[in-house]
């Protein structure tokens, strides 16, 4: 019997995934406590998200972060100044900048708001 | 008016109160709040062709706004050129809307969208030409990673 061929091996669609959990682009703040003896339980270093930061943004054009409760945003903030000090220092007129917006976030189950920051970096006179 | 005519009205009403001569139901004058005219000159009518012909001798240069002051999110150095891509970026958003039919989806959020994937996409470097065929070519779907 003879093969019948598929007139198509994949049907493009439109259907695009909303799980962001393996997208490079997307960091995470943890809250919490920061005298915990439990380090998973202490809020995220900012020097460290600074880092991650800086590392998203030499492969891509933007990288976000979410953050839910004022400790995580926090963290996110300092991170966020601390990257921007660094660009600015290492780059020939190049600064961050960020955007921030609300987004429907669950901790443990259970629904609740966050914040979503998105952090560019762009020419200093498209910034002024 | 004088700057402290509301305190004599204020005053007087309440004069007029305890001494029981009004029923405590205040009249008021409201006057009509008129919108800047700088987003009234923003329409939705014009066409893609439109706006891309008249983009097409422009060359202005953008800077980073907020959407608070700017529908386009961006303060172009011409006020052609600022009408015409605060045009081309209110329609975008409004196609989207038409073609999302996502239930959570409300216009600040595809505002927001559509800004971040102009700034991700540098495409304020752009001409202005290029930057209105950008966003008419602009498949609404790839607005999705942004979210």
């Amino acid at each position: 019997m003879d093969k019948i061929e598929e007139p198509v091996s994949t049907i493009a669609t439109n259907d695009k995934s909303k799980n962001n959990s393996n997208d490079p682009r997307i960091l995470k703040a943890r809250g919490g406590d920061p005298n915990a003896e439990d380090p998973t339980k202490r809020p995220t270093d900012p020097v460290g998200l600074s880092r991650s930061i800086l590392h998203v943004l030499k492969d891509h054009e933007y990288v976000r972060i979410l953050s839910v409760g004022p400790t995580a945003l926090n963290s996110t903030m300092t991170a966020f100044r601390l990257a921007s000090r660094e660009v600015e220092s290492l780059t020939n007129g190049s600064v961050l900048v960020c955007r921030q917006s609300e987004y429907n976030a669950e901790v443990a189950g259970k629904k609740t708001k966050g914040i979503s920051t998105r952090i560019f970096a762009i020419d200093i006179k498209f910034a002024l | 008016m004088r700057k402290t005519s509301w305190l004599d009205q204020k005053r007087q009403f309440l004069s007029d109160y305890f001494a029981k001569k009004n029923n405590g139901i205040i009249n008021i004058s409201v006057e009509e709040f008129s919108k800047p005219e700088e987003n009234n000159i923003v329409s939705k009518y014009h066409s893609w062709t439109k706006l891309i012909d008249e983009s097409r001798n422009l060359n202005p240069s953008f800077v980073l706004s907020s959407l608070d002051v700017h529908p386009s999110g961006f303060r172009a150095d011409d006020k052609q050129a600022q009408m015409l891509l605060d045009t081309a970026f209110e329609k975008k958003v409004d196609e989207i809307l038409d073609v999302l039919d996502e239930k959570d989806l409300d216009k600040s959020l595809v505002q927001e969208r559509l800004l971040d994937y102009i700034i991700a996409n540098r495409l304020y470097k752009k001409r202005l030409e290029e930057l209105i065929k950008k966003l008419k070519n602009l498949d609404p779907f790839e607005l999705q990673n942004y979210n």
